[in-house]
């Protein structure tokens, strides 16, 4: 396998491309004004247009200040996504290391009983959810957003952990419980280590869903738990739509996971490598 | 007592607008109207608007005045427009009291009617709010009760580039192609003859700019295109349904020339325009794109006042043209008019404050429609580029050098003037659709039409399709039910 | 609620349960035209996905130089936030202002409309989707490779198989089950699609781009029909409920063939 494979750059590069020039779009747009947008395509700072900051000073305490909502963003996302992980663990691990049965449901029923909430359209419950959080005093709570996320993200990691637990070999449990480990203590200390990529790579995907998600953050928060979407979406207006500020607050939004994906990207693969192993 | 709309006649007729402003408007700033005292220190107001800086802006430059004449704070949520209603009637529908004051569309009245609280008789107690100064009372009328303070004043209008329509070589041209010359258009014939001049865009400039994005207000753009063939003056009622049967009116051939011409009007547009939401409509023109614009009054408010816009002092405006001949829907026929028809379209009807039947202080929301209401402070933002409210006042119209010093160009702002007032002053102005479900018939409109402008459907067979769909909802919310709520909404009486 | 009248005007009160939102809905061609769309979108854009990411997944598995470069900006797309997404792609589908058009117009290709036709729009729909989650495809695909057993790659190198039968005759089965699986977490995602739909077009020109979910929720949060909103989105549970199975079904039958 040491022929040189050089060719595969043309398809990666051809790719890369195709991924880049719509963020790169978006990251001038951000350094934009009106009359840099509306008179043709303008691709270069300083050589087509004139760049400026004042989105930045709009979004970093000006007028558009996004530090609360980004307040808001990270505790509930990082709450409902842990959350969903610690319960997703152990629901993966139950359903990867027991013969369970309720009814006729046996072990793989149950686990697309659960994947299956994933198809549920979330038009079809944010009604719902409204009226439930406004008779229990939920709404536009920091509190009420991570019940939900965490709701929406559990599926996701019941499923996903089941298949890393599986793939782990049940061997080096055994050999814990024959030294007289308790379930908890093998769970925590032998069976959890060994799959750490696969936590870091489903803390990743359902932290995503978190932090990007639309329909109930608008629903049920207002002031006190909106997050970064919404703000991204109020900044369509009546009397023009600040492309600027859009861009500015996306840029701010895909940082934090981007810089995680950089650090944990070898982990990351092997960790998925896991997950979808089934 | 006079009838609201004979006495702005009249007082239009004998030029006495000017003394409105002179005499009892006389200016105040905001710190001297009369309620003034603090006797609200420590409360909170909750007010619910769209996200900004239009109206929310407005709020937020209310806050501070207002904290300094009542001692109450204000409180701004927002929600993006297109979730707005669905935010304010799922918080009233559950009997919510997060909001004391909403302002939203006058097109909501209907839907919000059960759950908010009748201004009238506050509105006639109160010498502050200078209510015969304002033109805009019925957009926040329902059945006869003042149900929501107007803190803005919407209508369509056309507006076109002057230095164009003034262009001696351009106007050869377009005289040798279209037999007739190029002026601002009176006609809807005279004003598709000037889009398909420019549609090809070869002259540097395309032909018109209008919204047909669906969920980007694109059925207000639609009707003004139909406003004039459907409008008999002095019948109420001939947009949308029969007000004797509730009938929908939007399949008859007034409709479909409308439609034809609002279809036909896409391709003589900037590229995309399919897509184009209003607000895109105020950039596009300010960015000197297109020749003719329709739009609510901000096109010409970004286009003179924007940083960067490429058509300062370049702006007519005009009422939207008429028509010769008007579909009766009464006789079901075309009916040749001597004068021109040439009706205003209040479309939207503007934004209104109502206060919630739940709020935590009646009084005290009170004071505050009646602050952001006031001549002085209403004066101060509908002059201002991204205030989003526009003139609803007599006063607003009169006070020029306002106008003047927000850096508002002549003779741009003389046209733009008295383009509103006459708009808003029209016997004949066709009031905006504020039937429950406004927004559901509004939303199968904008589908129909996009449908025949991307030729995907006849205008004739879309606008069947359309007739159905909004005689089902109908049905189901309950004929009765309905009719008596249209009737309610153009304030008149029950079915005989 | 969807076997119930909510009525509005009164509170939120539920009238008595009927089918009347049920028979309504199988009238609806609407509601029909708006599943046809969903499942094209789905079928096409999936699939798609799928084989690019398998390919970059080829692409990327061996060691590379810059291979970590590659694999962090191939997954930049789906952590951005669909909000985000649907207003970026309208910005590069504008076609006065946008990258694309003036390129390809530079170049003579002439000026796609996008947005503007039914056809095309289903087109930038679709792209867009792809741009935003053959990530995932690419990742989880990737990591199955890696975790490919190495004796069997060997042994068919040794038997000088081409790289085309090295891929098709021994990768592709190993993958199969990680491949039913990110496809199948893939389909029913692409089966609920809405923000970005709804920013990008608004489900237009007229219904050409208005998947089940945009339906549903114009029904019941645009026009307030909420129980008909319901009726519309618990139909699509159920078929999207039967699509699945029936997926897996085959799949699994499929794959029984293949060990066998």
């Amino acid at each position: 396998m040491n022929r040189t494979q050089n060719w595969r750059y043309i398809p990666l590069v051809a790719w890369s491309l195709l991924v880049a020039l719509p963020l790169y779009w978006v990251l001038i747009t951000a350094f934009k004004d009106t009359t840099s947008i509306y008179n043709g395509a303008r691709w270069l700072p300083w050589v087509d247009f004139h760049p400026t900051a004042s989105a930045w000073h709009d979004i970093l305490g000006g007028a558009n200040s996004v530090y609360g909502p980004l307040y808001h963003s990270l505790v509930i996302a990082t709450v409902s996504t842990l959350i969903a992980l610690v319960l997703g663990s152990m629901a993966g691990y139950g359903l990867a290391r027991y013969r369970l049965k309720a009814l006729w449901f046996k072990n793989n029923d149950i686990a697309f009983w659960i994947v299956s909430q994933r198809i549920m359209p979330p038009v079809v419950v944010v009604l719902a959810f409204f009226i439930l959080y406004k008779n229990l005093g939920l709404l536009d709570t920091i509190p009420g957003m991570i019940i939900v996320y965490t709701g929406f993200t559990l599926p996701l990691t019941t499923w996903f952990m089941e298949s890393y637990f599986k793939q782990v070999p049940i061997d080096l449990e055994e050999a814990a419980y024959i030294d007289g480990a308790s379930r908890m203590v093998v769970f925590l200390r032998v069976a959890l280590p060994l799959v750490t990529p696969g936590l870091i790579a489903t803390f990743l995907l359902a932290f995503s869903f978190a932090w990007n998600e639309f329909l109930f953050a608008v629903m049920l928060t207002s002031e006190n738990a909106t997050t970064l979407p919404i703000v991204i979406a109020v900044q369509q207006g009546q009397l023009g739509t600040s492309w600027w500020n859009i861009c500015a607050i996306s840029l701010i939004s895909i940082a934090p996971m981007t810089i995680v994906a950089i650090v944990l990207q070898k982990r990351l693969v092997t960790g998925l490598l896991g997950g979808a192993l089934k | 007592m006079m009838k609201r709309r004979e006495f702005l006649e009249r007082m239009a007729a004998m030029g006495v607008g000017a003394m409105a402003a002179g005499s009892g408007l006389t200016l105040l700033d905001p710190e001297n109207i009369a309620f003034a005292s603090k006797e609200h220190a420590g409360e909170t107001l909750t007010v619910i608007t769209q996200s900004g800086p239009p109206i929310a802006s407005a709020v937020q430059a209310s806050a501070a005045p207002f904290k300094r004449l009542t001692g109450a704070s204000v409180k701004l949520i927002t929600a993006p427009f297109g979730e707005l209603y669905t935010k304010t009637i799922a918080n009233f529908v559950t009997g919510g009291s997060a909001y004391d004051v909403v302002l939203g569309a006058s097109t909501w009245l209907g839907d919000y009617n059960p759950y908010v609280v009748d201004l009238t008789s506050r509105i006639h107690k109160d010498p502050s709010i200078h209510w015969n100064d304002v033109i805009y009372q019925r957009n926040g009328q329902w059945a006869g009760r003042q149900i929501a303070m107007p803190v803005d004043g919407d209508n369509q209008l056309m507006y076109y580039r002057r230095d164009i329509m003034n262009n001696k070589s351009l106007g050869k041209d377009f005289q040798k192609k279209m037999g007739h010359p190029l002026r601002p258009p009176q006609t809807w014939d005279e004003f598709m003859n000037i889009a398909r001049f420019f549609g090809d865009g070869k002259h540097g400039v395309r032909g018109v700019v209008e919204a047909y994005r669906h969920g980007g207000q694109a059925f207000w753009y639609y009707m003004s295109n139909c406003v004039a063939w459907c409008n008999v003056p002095g019948e109420k009622g001939g947009l949308f349904f029969n007000p004797s049967n509730l009938k929908p009116l939007v399949n008859n051939p007034g409709h479909v020339k409308g439609m034809e011409n609002y279809a036909e009007a896409l391709k003589y547009g900037p590229p995309g325009m399919i897509n184009f939401d209003s607000n895109e409509v105020r950039q596009r023109f300010a960015h000197g794109e297109a020749v003719l614009g329709i739009d609510w009054d901000d096109t010409p408010i970004i286009g003179e006042l924007q940083t960067g816009t490429k058509v300062k002092g370049k702006i007519g405006s005009a009422l939207l043209p008429g028509t010769h001949r008007v579909w009766n829907y009464r006789t079901g026929k075309w009916q040749t008019m001597s004068k021109l028809n040439r009706p205003a379209w209040l479309a939207f009807g503007g934004w209104c404050g109502v206060i919630s039947k739940k709020a935590h202080n009646i009084p005290l929301a009170y004071k505050y429609l009646s602050f952001v209401a006031s001549p002085a402070f209403s004066l101060k933002m509908v002059t201002l580029e991204n205030s989003g409210m526009n003139p609803y006042r007599l006063s607003h119209f009169n006070n020029v050098a306002a106008w003047t010093k927000a850096g508002y160009p002549e003779p741009d702002l003389g046209l733009y003037l008295a383009a509103m007032r006459k708009s808003d002053l029209d016997p004949n102005a066709v009031q905006d659709m504020r039937l429950p479900g406004a927004a559901g018939f509004q939303d199968a409109t904008e589908v129909a039409a996009q449908k025949v402008a991307s030729g995907q459907s006849s205008a004739k067979s879309a606008l069947d399709d359309l007739a159905n769909q909004w005689n089902t909802t109908n049905q189901q919310k309950g004929m009765a039910k309905q009719l008596k709520a249209y009737r309610a909404s153009l304030n008149l009486g029950a079915t005989k | 609620m969807s076997f119930s009248n909510v009525s509005t005007d009164n509170g939120l009160t539920f009238g008595a349960a009927t089918l009347d939102n049920w028979r309504t809905l199988l009238n609806d061609s609407s509601f029909w035209d708006s599943l046809k769309f969903t499942i094209l979108f789905v079928i096409i854009a999936v699939t798609l996905e799928y084989f690019i990411g398998f390919g970059l997944a080829l692409l990327l598995w061996r060691p590379i130089r810059f291979g970590g470069f590659f694999r962090v900006l191939f997954s930049i797309p789906m952590m951005l936030a669909p909000v985000a997404i649907g207003f970026m792609f309208r910005m590069i589908y504008d076609q006065s202002n946008g990258p694309v058009d003036g390129t390809l117009q530079r170049i003579g290709l002439g000026q796609p409309p996008w947005l503007a036709q039914p056809h095309w729009a289903v087109a930038s729909v679709i792209i867009m989707d792809i741009w935003e989650w053959t990530p995932l495809l690419f990742l989880l695909l990737l990591a199955g490779l890696q975790a490919l057993p190495e004796d069997a790659l060997e042994a068919a190198q040794l038997d000088g198989a081409s790289g085309f039968r090295v891929i098709t005759s021994i990768i592709f089965p190993i993958l199969a089950p990680i491949s039913v699986m990110v496809v199948f977490l893939r389909m029913v995602d692409a089966f609920t699609v809405f923000g970005q739909i709804f920013l990008l077009t608004g489900g237009g020109p007229g219904t050409a781009t208005t998947s089940t979910t945009l339906f549903a929720f114009f029904q019941g949060f645009q026009n307030f029909n909420v129980s008909y909103g319901a009726t519309i989105a618990l139909a699509l549970l159920v078929i999207v409920t039967a699509i699945a199975l029936a997926y897996l079904a085959t799949a699994r039958f499929l794959m029984r063939r293949i060990e066998a």
